[in-house]
């Protein structure tokens, strides 16, 4: 859909200079991914502006130098829906101008495309998720639980955890395999916003999660083997750092803390760590890593390679109290205290949430949350702690997501139809940068 | 009202129907021409209703039984299979809170969520035509027979299916039922005619009007309810079938609705990228060739089909009632 506005208002105190025209404004779904508006317009004078939208007036972020020539996405709406939105600038004597407002209705997103069934009020948050099964590939899922951005990715391999990217400007994707042998085609994909371009990174043997670091850096879990004392092949894990410039490093591996010979968890039939789960913890300049078959989760100096931290069944510094994990996957150190984990098999009802309060060496279980009904969550599995003291639980191969109380009350709840599962989550406020 | 098949739930097959002409006399229009593009209701949408028979094999509890689908030779909509080499993908589903009955309920109605699932293990397949119950793996897990496959542990869906994807293609399907008391280590997967009982309402929708000559401008989106019955989903419709059945009606398509693409005098398809809209002037034929407008003689039947959905009874589908423009 395209329009063209035409010339502006100048609120406030008229001032010659600072009437100026906003032209050409062109607004329609990228053809890529119809449910991202794509907008253009012009100033007859270089300022910075950007577009403002729908009832509660988000705003894209405002471009950080003056120009005439100005481009926006406008994010969150599902599709075919009709969007409100104009443009507002800013002069440099600090008035604000807008342009008229226009409805502009979104695009479809691509077929196979899942409809979620919502349960509860929604939310203003969005959530970075992939699916897997009948569809795979990134998406994202707004707080009405409506898919609003999904990309099918048609390489055969699956898709466990999609980020939004640091520079705001595109979804980053693993495409791998754990089923079986890892696959070796794997590649970290970037995908842009509006779903036209894609950068890969081919990285054989991927697991199953990565993150960003604040520098753009990619880290990774990948697997590596090496041969035990009897030459038979053991199957670890490493870390992979991908520096922006693209080189890679390999910064840990699970040998530098651990012996085979020694360190012997469970499921050696599929790996001897077999990691997980990947988070960074930025106050510290850590790695926090899930390791299944331990039924451990670990925490590495980003510096040394040294592990420093680690609470579990399987050659671990803190033994958990009250009630423990096993084959847990994602986590979250929401502070220095507190542990929040998803535990796939530590309670024969069914995968939870568990809470721990964390000592210097204690680790005391204060928290556990299972879905009525319970849900066998077999792989992967995520969980979120939000500042209001509720807690995303994600159980993936469920096919289900709650926000949940303290208490257990669930505010908000996402369902898949049968054929569809989740992989990790991202809880998003904005699906902006600032 | 007549019974046709078509499928539930998790299996899949049937791609595409559509419109049929009902079989009356041309309409001959000294009323106002309908309008270039035909806006579809709930109103002109057909109504399925099915039902499952499934299968139960009852077998030995925690032990690796040998699953042989070599008497396969019939899917569940009864059309020809052959059990090695059409049997790409075989999957074993666990449903710990479900009975066979509500499982079998929620095939068919196609409401079943993914949290109801606990479990699933599969096996790629070759060429085989039986294999062990402990072949079959998940993200690398292998299933533990004697913890996993047991007695009062939920219901156990065996899909035979075609393809890869995960819940698409299915063909066949029974339930692996383990009990304590039963030795039984072999166990053969029965043909697939009779498992679906279905019917199929044609007669009682509002046909769509378009003109004979076009323009045919199709458009969805206020459709809100599929044949089913379930919230329409317009965001899997990705083709556009629509077929002449020269001197057949309605009520005839009604008892043979499952084969509706292999009855067809004359089928056009048209793949979609998307949206809520179409035109007939682009559907073509299996030889290319393009739609070139309506005519008398038999039943026009259009369906706007999702090859993707886990379930393959199509979402919509409707009568085309032809305008003729007087002379």
């Amino acid at each position: 859909m395209i329009a063209v506005f035409l010339l502006i208002a100048c609120p406030g105190e008229s001032h010659k200079s600072e009437v100026f025209l906003i032209s050409d404004v062109l607004a329609e779904p990228s053809p890529e991914m119809g449910t991202v508006l794509k907008v253009t317009w012009t100033t007859a004078t270089p300022v910075v502006s950007q577009v403002a939208f729908g009832e509660s007036e988000t705003l894209t972020p405002l471009e950080t130098e003056p120009s005439t020539s100005h481009e926006a996405l406008v994010l969150g709406y599902g599709p075919e829906t009709d969007v409100e939105l104009w443009v507002r600038a800013y002069t440099d004597t600090g008035s604000i101008v807008e342009s008229p407002r226009l409805t502009v209705r979104t695009g479809s997103l691509p077929l196979g495309t899942p409809a979620l069934e919502l349960t509860g009020a929604p939310t203003q948050n969005f959530l970075t998720l992939t699916l897997l099964g009948a569809a795979t590939g990134p998406a994202i899922v707004n707080g009405a639980g409506e898919i609003i951005w999904f990309y099918q990715d048609d390489r055969g391999l699956d898709v466990y955890r999609a980020r939004l990217s640091q520079d705001g400007q595109h979804i980053i994707y693993n495409a791998g395999s754990v089923s079986g042998d890892p696959a070796d085609n794997s590649v970290l994909v970037k995908r842009s916003l509006d779903g036209a371009t894609e950068t890969l990174t081919p990285l054989p043997l991927l697991a199953h999660d990565f993150l960003e670091l604040p520098d753009g850096t990619l880290t990774a879990i990948v697997v590596e083997y090496r041969d035990d004392v009897n030459g038979d092949p053991v199957r670890g894990d490493s870390l992979v750092e991908i520096a922006p410039d693209g080189t890679q490093t390999k910064v840990w591996d699970a040998w530098r803390c651990f012996d085979p010979a020694v360190d012997i968890g469970t499921d050696a039939e599929i790996g001897w760590t077999f990691a997980n789960a990947l988070d960074y913890l930025p106050d510290q300049d850590r790695y926090a890593l899930s390791l299944r078959n331990f039924s451990t989760i670990i925490q590495i100096d980003r510096a040394t390679g040294e592990c420093v931290w680690s609470l579990g069944s399987t050659s671990a510094d803190i033994t958990p109290s009250g009630r423990t994990f096993l084959n847990q996957h994602q986590f979250d150190f929401f502070d220095e205290d507190t542990l929040v984990l998803f535990d796939n098999s530590g309670s024969a009802e069914g995968s939870r949430a568990l809470e721990y309060r964390l000592g210097d060496d204690s680790a005391e279980a204060v928290w556990s949350y299972l879905s009525d009904p319970p849900i066998d969550t077999f792989v992967l599995g995520d969980v979120a702690r939000l500042d209001d003291g509720r807690t995303y639980v994600d159980f993936a191969t469920g096919g289900q997501v709650d926000l949940v109380q303290e208490d257990g009350t669930v505010d908000w709840r996402i369902n898949s139809p049968l054929g569809y599962a989740m992989g990790f989550m991202v809880v998003e406020t904005s699906l902006y940068r600032e | 009202m007549t019974r046709s098949g078509i499928s539930l739930g998790v299996l899949g097959m049937l791609s595409g129907l559509s419109l049929v002409w009902t079989g009356c006399e041309p309409e001959k229009a000294e009323a106002v021409p309908p309008p270039e593009t035909a806006v579809f209701s709930d109103a002109n949408n057909y109504v399925f209703d099915g039902s499952l028979d499934v299968p139960v094999l009852t077998t030995a509890s925690g032990q690796d039984v040998t699953i042989d689908w070599s008497a396969v030779v019939d899917d569940i909509q009864c059309h020809g299979l052959d059990p090695a080499a059409d049997v790409d993908t075989v999957g074993l589903i666990r449903f710990s809170s479900m009975s066979q009955a509500d499982l079998a309920a929620g095939l068919s109605n196609n409401d079943l969520d993914q949290s109801q699932m606990s479990g699933y293990v599969q096996y790629a397949n070759t060429t085989e035509t039986a294999i062990n119950i402990g072949s079959m793996s998940f993200f690398g897990t292998v299933i533990d027979v004697p913890s996993e496959y047991v007695e009062n542990e939920g219901s156990y869906l065996l899909l035979l299916s075609t393809g890869t994807t995960i819940g698409l293609g299915a063909r066949m399907l029974a339930f692996l039922q383990p009990q304590v008391a039963s030795s039984e280590l072999n166990v053969s997967v029965p043909s697939g005619c009779g498992v679906l009982d279905f019917t199929v309402e044609l007669e009682a929708l509002t046909p769509v009007a378009l003109r004979a000559a076009g323009p045919w401008g199709l458009s969805w989106g206020s459709v809100t309810v599929d044949g089913q019955g379930n919230p329409f989903d317009s965001s899997g419709i990705d083709s556009v079938m629509l077929g002449f059945y020269e001197g057949v009606t309605a009520a005839d398509l009604e008892t043979t609705f499952l084969d509706l693409e292999l009855d067809a005098t004359q089928l056009f398809t048209l793949g979609l990228t998307g949206g809520t809209s179409a035109n007939l002037a682009d559907a073509t034929d299996s030889a290319g060739a393009a739609f070139t407008g309506f005519y008398t003689g038999g039943t026009w039947l259009l369906a706007l089909r999702c090859s993707r959905c886990y379930n393959p009874a199509p979402p919509f589908v409707t009568l085309v009632s032809p305008y003729y423009e007087a002379e």
